[in-house]
């Protein structure tokens, strides 16, 4: 360990044995009383909720626009838009609005979608609840997993098994109901974004640029929402985060 | 840091292990004996905040420690208005009057005096002393932890080291005869 050399005559030496020594003891291992509060510790940790449903920056961006956008074509159409966000349309109707704004499907709707086009619209009621299971469920899993799903077959072919440990993961994870489920959810997932071609999940890099999850610079910056509250932001947020980030645009390119 | 921050337990053992004993012993140059109480309140915080915590093993560190300073500057506070609680450094970490002086090692007691030597400095030399000795951090993140600039840190640093060299010269204390006492 080295310290700043102070100017002054008395400046401690490196070799001074008595303060080497002193700080060595200040410095000394754990004693064992000192991590008898462990027990207390660990069980505030485990009351924390396990997974909060974390959305990565670029998710977020991704879905404010989708809002954005839902919200724009509430202006154009606003009774239609309202009515398709809302389920209400007839079904070939609800069919057409589900291709183009983004509205839930005729008969089994896309809650995800759904639930951004009635806050765009400012319902105040939805038919469907927003449920996980449903969407889990849904025939139709949000195209923003495709991205993930791609860039999780990409990492899984570099370091398997560590890709998930990533936190843009975690609304993955939390999508396909845990991490043995991610590679089945994903294998269904990227089959339907490409019309039925199971083959493709296993060739992450053969499925064109990943158009959303592909950029690992905004999957792993710190965001300013996950600031702690008490310390401000650590000391070493803007560094390039240690946590392992898959980086699938770049195994595209090479 | 990724696994304690998805809930794994043992993740979260090793990282208390790691910051634990640190983090208790800086605060005792802050609040003294209260530092076991301090620091049980900042681990709760901690576990609130983990899974927002966006950084590094190190930047964990001096989170945790940022915190507990925190906690610690509040307990004062609160001591401040009842004046009998004022505590003497010098008081502090004597053998034969902690309540776990039985099971009390050598090295227990030499890491006792050692720290009861530092927290006699100056309270600002003896926080960057910690900090950086004890706790681990470097200047600058000593810095962020303390509000001040590194330069600060680094200067408050070699002051405390010079004045403990003296103080040790001036005790004629070798490492041997420490040991011995």
């Amino acid at each position: 360990m080295t310290f700043g050399r102070a100017r002054d005559a008395r400046d401690p030496l490196p070799g001074d044995d008595a303060l080497t020594s002193l700080l060595a003891e200040a410095a000394a291992p754990a004693h064992p009383h000192e991590l008898a509060g462990m027990s207390q510790a660990v069980s505030w940790f485990a009351a924390q909720p396990t997974r909060r449903p974390f959305v990565p920056a670029f998710l977020t961006t991704l879905l404010a626009s989708k809002a954005l956008l839902a919200s724009a074509a509430a202006a154009a159409v606003s009774g239609v838009a309202l009515a398709a966000a809302t389920g209400s349309l007839p079904a070939p109707a609800q069919g057409l609005a589900h291709d183009t704004l983004g509205a839930p499907a005729a008969s089994q709707g896309d809650t995800h979608n759904a639930d951004n086009a009635t806050k765009a619209t400012k319902a105040t009621e939805a038919p469907e609840k927003a449920d996980p299971n449903k969407v889990r469920a849904s025939a139709t899993p949000s195209p923003s997993f495709v991205g993930l799903c791609r860039a999780y077959g990409a990492g899984n072919k570099d370091s398997s098994g560590k890709a998930l440990q990533s936190p843009a993961f975690t609304a993955l994870i939390t999508a396909a109901g845990g991490d043995q489920g991610v590679t089945a959810f994903c294998v269904r997932v990227l089959a339907d974004a490409s019309g039925g071609k199971p083959s493709d999940a296993g060739r992450p890099t053969d499925a064109g640029k990943p158009s959303d999850a592909g950029k690992p610079s905004e999957a792993g910056r710190p965001s300013d929402a996950g600031k702690p509250s008490e310390a401000g932001r650590p000391s070493g947020a803007g560094k390039p985060s240690p946590l392992p980030t898959v980086r699938p645009s770049g195994s595209a390119r090479s | 840091m990724a696994q304690a921050q998805r809930g794994d337990v043992r993740a979260f053992e090793r990282l208390y292990e790691d910051v634990q004993p640190r983090l208790l012993r800086y605060l005792s140059s802050l609040v003294g004996p209260d530092a076991a109480d301090v620091a049980s309140e900042t681990w709760l915080q901690v576990t609130k905040d983990l899974r927002r915590f966006r950084g590094t093993g190190d930047d964990f560190r001096g989170w945790v420690v940022r915190i507990g300073r925190n906690r610690a500057l509040d307990h004062l506070r609160a001591a401040s208005r009842r004046p009998s609680d004022a505590w003497d450094p010098a008081t502090l970490p004597e053998s034969g009057t902690s309540p776990d002086a039985a099971s009390s090692s050598d090295e227990l007691m030499a890491t006792r005096r050692a720290l009861a030597l530092i927290a006699r400095l100056p309270p600002d030399q003896a926080e960057a002393v910690l900090l950086r000795v004890v706790v681990g951090l470097d200047a600058t993140a000593a810095a962020k932890v303390l509000g001040k600039r590194a330069g600060a840190v680094r200067m408050a640093t070699s002051r405390g080291l010079a004045r403990l060299a003296t103080v040790l010269e001036e005790q004629g204390v070798t490492p041997a005869r420490r040991a011995a006492l």
